[in-house]
């Protein structure tokens, strides 16, 4: 980042790219199965369903357990679901199952399943912890499994997957407005780096304002899990949704402010994965109405 | 009698208010939570900037709750000023608007108003027709804790009224919010603090939409600073012609500025060169510089 920092004229400029510059109606190629290069080293499943939350917003348990085994076996490119989970993790692991809990909270029925999906393929129950700030159990942990919801976030843009260790750091407002280009960096320390391998989304109901608080005037049911062993190129396909549907709302371009300038930062200066959308492989599957990518 | 007798209690409870304890029939009301700004990431972690830069005061909280009725969550902002309960206000006018307090919407389960120095944010987790009842008859109660209505923001005057969207105005004082409505730039190059304030709206014309901000600073020396630092940060490489530094963005639009006493003038963006130059004349000459020219 230059002394000054970024400004709104380095997005009109090009002089900060990628799906930070989509955020500020830079205009990117449209991604998708239909777009995606062969070879592509990313892949990002999208699975959805209509009836994965019920009228009253309750999480429809049946559903989402296929969801998720769909989502994790498209993402891993394997026959079945549980030969995905048998790829990602041993019997022997210590598993975090890492949820957000401020603003739009992942629905914890998700975590619960995904427990039940690592306890089938032999992680012994005591080896599977629920991780929302606990540090300390970060550190217990050979692997992790990030599970945010998907949502803006009005200090960092987005605040989906990249944010959602910040608590770890031990320094949150370290990482907020001008210095949310860093929120890569906390991937990289010491007892968090290579732990992640895998990351869900859930895009149950995602809120595409960026509150700071609950806002049901920009929440909407996307009845969705986003699955991808890349976080950058999850977070960048979670961006493009949360993006065109801000779009849809206003009916006009409508960027999200601040810019969610870490998902750049997070593949350009961390190396954590892709965020340019033209090189990730987009697998869409289920409920065919208001894909948004 | 006993409803008048209540209503003094309430008012006369020790540590500030009380919330309605009863405003629906059938419905429970959990105890109340008094926060203090000190407190604030605690009841909201990752959302009390947006209240801190309003200067909040204190924030009273309480639940309602009704078998087979989402919960529904009554909060009352204390700000230091009625401007402060707009501002807040101000943020997302999104709704349907209702005569509730001094301005209110309400949309899909949420409703917001302001009265006096107080901002009213009431949520159902989720929308029925009896939870939306409920909310529309608490925010009437609690409107009535919130004693004689308050003067709107003066600021709100450094806006000429043609082709304002009043909708779109937001008043505010800090950098962040300036961000939470419009990026501008990660730094904050017009030093916003709580000792600013700010206003800035959208103008509609043929061409398209021009978006306005001015800033108020607690001295002429303040306001020369910020707008210097405007221009070399953010004009930057640009051509600037006139008096008011009107210049052609990189995609197309027109920006200018212009200091006028302790204020400063900005057109961040407008459709066309012409806009760009009446939109900053007209606000000039509405905050007291002649002919529009800059003091």
């Amino acid at each position: 980042m230059k002394g000054d920092g970024i400004t709104r004229r380095d997005f009109l400029k090009g002089t900060v790219t990628g799906v930070a510059g989509l955020a500020l109606g830079a205009g990117l190629p449209t991604a998708g199965a239909e777009t995606a290069k062969k070879g592509s080293q990313s892949v990002v499943a999208v699975v959805r369903s209509s009836e994965a939350l019920t009228s009253d917003m309750q999480v429809n348990v049946t559903v989402c357990r296929n969801l998720i085994r769909q989502a994790v076996m498209q993402a891993v490119g394997t026959a079945n679901a549980s030969a995905a989970w048998k790829k990602l993790f041993k019997p022997t692991d210590v598993v975090g199952i890492v949820t957000s809990k401020a603003v739009n909270p992942t629905h914890m029925e998700l975590a619960n399943l995904v427990k039940e999906e690592l306890a089938a393929v032999g992680v012994s129950e005591q080896n599977i912890k629920f991780i929302q700030r606990e540090t300390d159990l970060v550190k217990e942990c050979t692997a992790l499994i990030a599970l945010p919801a998907l949502k803006a976030h009005w200090l960092t843009g987005i605040g989906t997957v990249l944010k959602l260790y910040i608590m770890f750091s031990g320094k949150p407002s370290n990482y907020h407005n001008e210095n949310s280009s860093k929120l890569g960096e906390i991937w990289q320390m010491d007892f968090i780096k290579g732990k992640t391998r895998l990351v869900l989304i859930d895009a149950l109901r995602p809120t595409c304002d960026k509150g700071p608080q609950v806002d049901p005037r920009y929440q909407w049911v996307y009845g969705g899990i986003i699955a991808s062993t890349d976080p950058v190129a999850a977070e960048a396909v979670g961006l493009k949704i949360i993006q065109a549907k801000r779009d849809e709302i206003k009916g006009e371009p409508w960027p999200l402010s601040p810019p969610p300038i870490c998902v750049a930062a997070a593949d350009k200066e961390y190396k954590l994965g892709t965020s340019d959308l033209s090189k990730i492989r987009i697998k869409k599957l289920g409920w065919n109405e208001g894909w948004l990518i | 009698m006993h409803c008048v007798i209540s209503v003094m209690l309430l008012l006369t409870a020790p540590g500030g208010l009380v919330l309605p304890q009863a405003p629906c029939p059938g419905w429970t009301a959990g105890p109340q939570k008094t926060v203090l700004p000190s407190g604030i990431f605690d009841y909201m972690d990752g959302a009390g900037e947006l209240y801190l830069g309003y200067g909040f005061r204190k924030l009273y909280v309480r639940e309602y709750r009704k078998s087979g009725q989402p919960t529904i969550v009554c909060e009352l902002y204390e700000l230091p000023t009625a401007a402060d309960a707009f501002g807040l206000f101000s943020y997302d006018r999104t709704g349907e608007p209702l005569k509730i307090g001094q301005g209110a919407v309400y949309a899909s389960g949420l409703l917001l108003a302001w009265h006096g120095k107080y901002f009213l944010r009431i949520l159902a987790d989720r929308e029925t027709p009896e939870s939306k009842q409920c909310a529309l008859e608490l925010a009437k109660q609690t409107i009535k804790l919130c004693g004689a209505p308050g003067k709107p923001p003066a600021a709100l005057q450094w806006l000429p009224k043609d082709n304002l969207d009043a909708e779109t105005v937001h008043y505010f004082h800090t950098h962040m919010c300036l961000n939470y409505f419009h990026f501008l730039a990660t730094k904050n190059i017009l030093n916003l603090s709580g000792k600013t304030e700010a206003v800035m709206g959208t103008y509609n014309g043929k061409q398209g939409k021009s978006l306005a901000l001015v800033v108020g600073y607690p001295s002429v020396d303040e306001a020369r600073r910020a707008w210097e630092q405007f221009r070399k940060v953010y004009l930057a490489g640009l051509s600037l012609s006139g008096p008011h530094c009107l210049a052609k963005l990189e995609n197309g639009r027109w920006v200018a500025g212009s200091q006028v006493g302790r204020k400063l003038v900005l057109v961040l963006e407008s459709p066309t060169r012409e806009d760009c130059l009446k939109l900053i004349e007209q606000i000039l000459v509405c905050n007291g510089a002649k002919g529009g020219k800059r003091r």
